[in-house]
């Protein structure tokens, strides 16, 4: 997926310049559970000073913060909390922010790479000049990911409790669970797209204009015959480029958590890269395919 | 049997030099185009019509078909890696490539072109004087060869589209668990390297290749046996119908006034309308 590939950096320099994913938690869960978990991590123990620091600095500013001293390491703790907190609401939404921006780059690159199509872009839908042989062998429906394989790595990414939250709480069944329906639904619709496909090439010897036996649309121009077809193509391609993205936006935004979310986005291009890299690395035969010289001699 | 048609003669004594599967399938579509065809042509057409010609005839263009299949096999298992140009064939053109299943026709193609010619038979009842004009110029055996199929012939194409429909989604279906399985084991490996950078697919790219030349031979292989299968339960006439039919088919593709019109149309064949 091209887009992912070129809106991974935002993303990727964000989660690893601060390792802040963790406290993600949403509304009541956040405050408990949030800080117990920070007292591992030395990064962000490093931060929670650094907001002390600071709060304390300005207390010592002003008469009327002196002043609720009386209130002793408790209120001072609290308030040491709710900046802390603050700085991780922002970082959520920042982290909101670029998956949104991931995720939106995605269908616009696709367009605008693709759209609109001539006769001779259709062939090139199914095989996308970005994608190299053996990405396109081992990876591609359709043109690009499967749906149901970017649900895949998803599924392995939770089971593999990478995931900072999903795996370990009680909601990681939920998590499952939700994976799971979507699995099944986007299977549904992926079998669905297949059937269209075979039966456009499968009834091509019927429609196309050179068909044997002549159809009864005998009006049509040869060229009108072959763009009935491609139109129906292109439209398939649209369909499983939909789902595509549906299957990602849908793991992204209803299964997974903001923080896995952004893992995931973020796993998905390396991964991407890698086999990018790898595929790019498979020697291919030279010429298309060699073949012993008597292999054509009648059985 | 050796065919005095056939471009690349078995020679034991000379070495086999390997040739570029592009210009294997130039020639083989060259003696497809200018000499099977025309001769099975050739044969349907003329009056009184021998049947021991048209039969002979009739094999040199099924075999000629058939070589093609066993040299994409061939091709896969001399080298796995040669499996991406395969199942996306260069030597294929851009009006073709679209309609191609698992890099070659779809196996429903075969039973598509029969029914079409049983149901064109069908529809002609009611029209007598079109068919008249349409193929007076050939023997009336041909002309006639697909009024009123015998059951046998019905019940083996049932037989044969029964064995389609179970056997073509298994197909999809294993090439889905072979790409599913590779994504599978990426993210593992993924989650469980130190260093991303260096992580190394190899190996399970090299699993799947395996697993999908088999399907690609599968495919080959029940291509093959279909269109073996069809031509074996049609009389000598309506197999030479469908075989040529077939050619002329795979010949259409290649037609170079289309291809140019193609390649030129700049009318945008979608609308967008937003996602």
């Amino acid at each position: 997926m091209k887009g992912i590939i070129l809106a991974s950096q935002p993303l990727l320099s964000f989660l690893e310049a601060k390792d802040c994913m963790i406290l993600q938690e949403e509304g009541q869960g956040m405050q408990s559970k949030g800080i117990e978990r920070e007292g591992d991590n030395a990064e962000t123990g490093h931060l929670s000073e650094r907001v002390q620091c600071m709060t304390l600095h300005k207390r010592g500013r002003s008469a009327k913060e002196v002043s609720r001293g009386k209130y002793g390491p408790w209120g001072q703790e609290q308030k040491t909390r709710a900046a802390r907190l603050e700085k991780q609401l922002k970082t959520s939404r920042k982290i909101e922010e670029l998956i949104e921006e991931q995720l939106n780059r995605f269908p616009s690159n696709y367009d605008s790479a693709m759209f609109p199509a001539r006769l001779k872009d259709v062939p090139k839908l199914l095989m996308p000049k970005w994608l190299l042989p053996h990405e396109l062998t081992t990876l591609a429906w359709l043109g690009d990911w499967r749906p149901s394989c970017i649900l895949d790595l998803v599924h392995a990414l939770v089971q593999s409790s990478s995931f900072s939250l999903s795996s370990s709480s009680s909601n990681s069944n939920g998590v499952e669970r939700r994976l799971a329906q979507l699995t099944h639904e986007i299977r549904i619709e992926e079998a669905i797209i297949n059937e269209e496909m075979a039966e456009i090439q499968a009834t091509c010897i019927i429609h196309l204009p050179f068909a044997p036996v002549r159809n009864h649309r005998s009006g049509a121009t040869a060229l009108c015959c072959i763009q009935a077809e491609f139109k129906k193509i292109e439209r398939v391609i649209t369909k499983a480029q939909q789902l595509r993205f549906k299957a990602l936006e849908l793991a992204v935004k209803k299964v997974l958590r903001q923080s896995d979310a952004a893992e995931f986005l973020v796993a998905f291009a390396g991964i991407q890269d890698v086999i990018h890299h790898l595929a790019a690395k498979q020697k291919l035969p030279k010429g298309p395919a060699i073949l012993p010289a008597l292999a054509s001699g009648p059985a | 049997m050796p065919s005095p048609f056939s471009i690349f003669s078995r020679s034991n004594t000379t070495k086999q030099t390997p040739i570029p599967f592009k210009d294997y399938y130039t020639k083989w579509f060259n003696t497809l185009k200018n000499t099977l065809l025309p001769l099975l042509h050739h044969s349907l057409s003329s009056s009184p019509s021998s049947p021991t010609l048209l039969s002979s005839h009739l094999h040199l263009i099924l075999h000629h078909l058939l070589s093609y299949y066993e040299s994409l096999d061939l091709a896969a298992t001399t080298n796995t890696k040669n499996l991406p140009h395969l199942l996306y064939p260069s030597w294929r053109n851009p009006l073709e490539t679209p309609f191609l299943f698992l890099g070659d026709l779809h196996p429903y193609v075969f039973t598509n072109l029969l029914r079409s010619f049983l149901d064109e038979a069908d529809s002609d009842e009611d029209t007598e004087n079109n068919l008249k004009v349409l193929v007076f110029d050939r023997p009336c055996q041909v002309v006639m060869a697909w009024k009123d199929p015998s059951k046998h012939l019905m019940i083996k194409i049932e037989q044969i589209e029964r064995g389609l429909r179970l056997m073509v989604p298994a197909l999809l279906d294993r090439v889905k668990k072979a790409q599913s399985g590779f994504a599978g084991k990426i993210a593992e490996e993924w989650v469980n390297s130190e260093r991303k950078e260096k992580m190394d697919f190899s190996e399970a790219m090299k699993a799947e290749m395996e697993e999908l030349v088999t399907v690609f031979l599968h495919a080959n292989r029940l291509r093959r046996s279909v269109i073996s299968e069809i031509v074996a339960a049609l009389n000598v006439y309506q197999g030479a119908l469908f075989l040529e039919g077939l050619a002329q088919f795979l010949v259409g593709f290649q037609d170079k006034n289309l291809l140019r019109e193609f390649e030129r149309c700049k009318t945008p064949i979608s609308e967008r309308v937003g996602h």
